[in-house]
């Protein structure tokens, strides 16, 4: 079983695009590249991860990731929405350090 | 890195053994064609695949240099192995594929050979040769499937039936049928880890460089604004100089996808495949040509593309 790395690059792509939009202000922007960085962290690792078939996590991860990737979507939503924005990929980012910890091949 | 490495041309000879004399000089411009721009192809992959473990160490260095809060280490505050001296990709995994792109290359080569002038024997003896090293990447893609690389399995399957094709006893029959029907059994295998290889550069290649490149221009960005009442006029020009030089490298990187130009030498294979099992016809030979230029456009830009982008990383 895989995470759903596609839509992790998404995300990855609209955070790092957001530290570098004006519309937030330098320390939202310090904080988006945080995570874009941390989420790509997580996605190099996840690359060559492996997970037992139905594993309850990378189901919740998929399905986390989809829902950060449709809000991340619509970027003036985002920004008018910042601080519930970095909470949730914040979430998203310590979720899968921990989901590495069920991969079978790392 | 040389462009040294020959081409794979199993369809492409068979075609060439029965049918050039009816084609003339259209076919085998053809071949030139198709033959040069593999070469160019497999040569580019195989530094994309080579360099995929140096790319991130360079990355975690750039971060550290970006901010002066992060330490350089092999461990990170969490335990966990840092890309200084931790390679994220398994060597062996990234090695197994160069050697099977080389493997298809080199059995296309042997192909070349027996549908050319080479003695018998000597045909024998290749064939011999390739078959062995089939063998060879079979078990270490076995062994690769049963450790760290799971992905590894799917190629098991297409190269056991290319093995299958090169051990069967060609030169016991006709010549061109021998060929004709290593064309056919060989097409299904060769497709199918042509699509695998395709698969893995949009998984392993494509999706860290993207994304890689995209977080360089960001952390330069990110430094020129955290920095700008600090910076001297000489310093802004320089940094914004880096700026330009990764937003460059990002738009290179996404107008050339290895992927995609390995799509299009599958699509160039059954379309050299499609002429030979059609006789030779005009309509399949404007077919082949079409495809054999989209192959040559396509590995055209990949090369200008993977040149362009050594000469910016040498300026970083």
């Amino acid at each position: 079983m895989k995470t759903d790395n596609q839509q992790l690059v998404r995300c990855i792509e609209a955070c790092l695009d957001l530290s570098m939009d004006d519309r937030l202000s330098q320390d939202r922007q310090n904080e988006m590249l945080a995570l874009g960085k941390r989420l790509r962290g997580s996605l190099v690792n996840l690359l060559t991860a492996e997970f037992a078939e139905d594993l309850k996590q990378v189901e919740e991860a998929n399905l986390q990731l989809q829902s950060i990737g449709k809000k991340l979507e619509d970027k003036n939503q985002a920004i008018a929405h910042i601080a519930d924005t970095i909470t949730r990929i914040s979430l998203i980012v310590k979720d899968l350090d921990e989901l590495l910890k069920f991969a079978i091949v790392k | 890195m040389g462009f040294k490495i020959r081409p794979f041309l199993l369809a492409l000879l068979f075609a060439y053994a029965t049918f050039a004399c009816s084609q003339g000089s259209d076919f085998k411009a053809s071949i030139a064609d198709f033959q040069e721009s593999t070469e160019t192809v497999t040569a580019a992959i195989k530094s994309y695949y080579a360099e995929l473990n140096e790319y991130e160490r360079e990355l975690y260095l750039q971060e550290r240099l970006m901010d002066n809060t992060l330490r350089v280490a092999i461990k990170d505050s969490q335990g966990n192995p840092t890309p200084l001296l931790f390679q994220p990709f398994a060597p062996e995994a990234l090695q197994g594929r160069i050697e099977l792109l080389l493997q298809i290359c080199f059995y296309g080569q042997q192909l070349a050979a027996l549908a050319g002038n080479a003695s018998p024997g000597q045909a024998k003896k290749n064939l011999k040769t390739v078959a062995d090293g089939l063998s060879t990447l079979n078990a270490t893609f076995d062994s690769l499937s049963k450790t760290n690389d799971r992905a590894a399995a799917r190629y098991l399957g297409p190269m056991g039936a290319l093995f299958a094709v090169v051990s069967k006893p060609l030169l016991e029959k006709k010549r061109t049928d021998a060929i004709k029907k290593a064309v056919r059994e060989g097409q299904k295998p060769i497709n199918a880890i042509l699509t695998f290889l395709e698969q893995d550069l949009k998984k392993y290649v494509e999706t860290t460089r993207n994304t890689g490149h995209r977080l360089e221009v960001a952390e330069w960005v990110n430094y020129y604004n955290r920095n700008i009442g600090k910076l001297s006029f000489a310093q802004r020009q320089q940094v914004l100089q880096h700026i330009k030089r990764t937003a460059e490298e990002l738009e290179l990187a996404k107008q050339a996808q290895p992927a995609d130009v390995v799509v299009s030498l599958r699509e160039t294979h059954l379309a050299l495949v499609k002429y030979a099992a059609s006789s030779g016809k005009a309509r399949d030979l404007a077919s082949l040509q079409r495809a054999v230029q989209a192959f040559h456009d396509d590995a055209q830009q990949l090369v200008e593309a993977v040149i362009a982008l050594q000469k910016l990383s040498r300026q970083g």
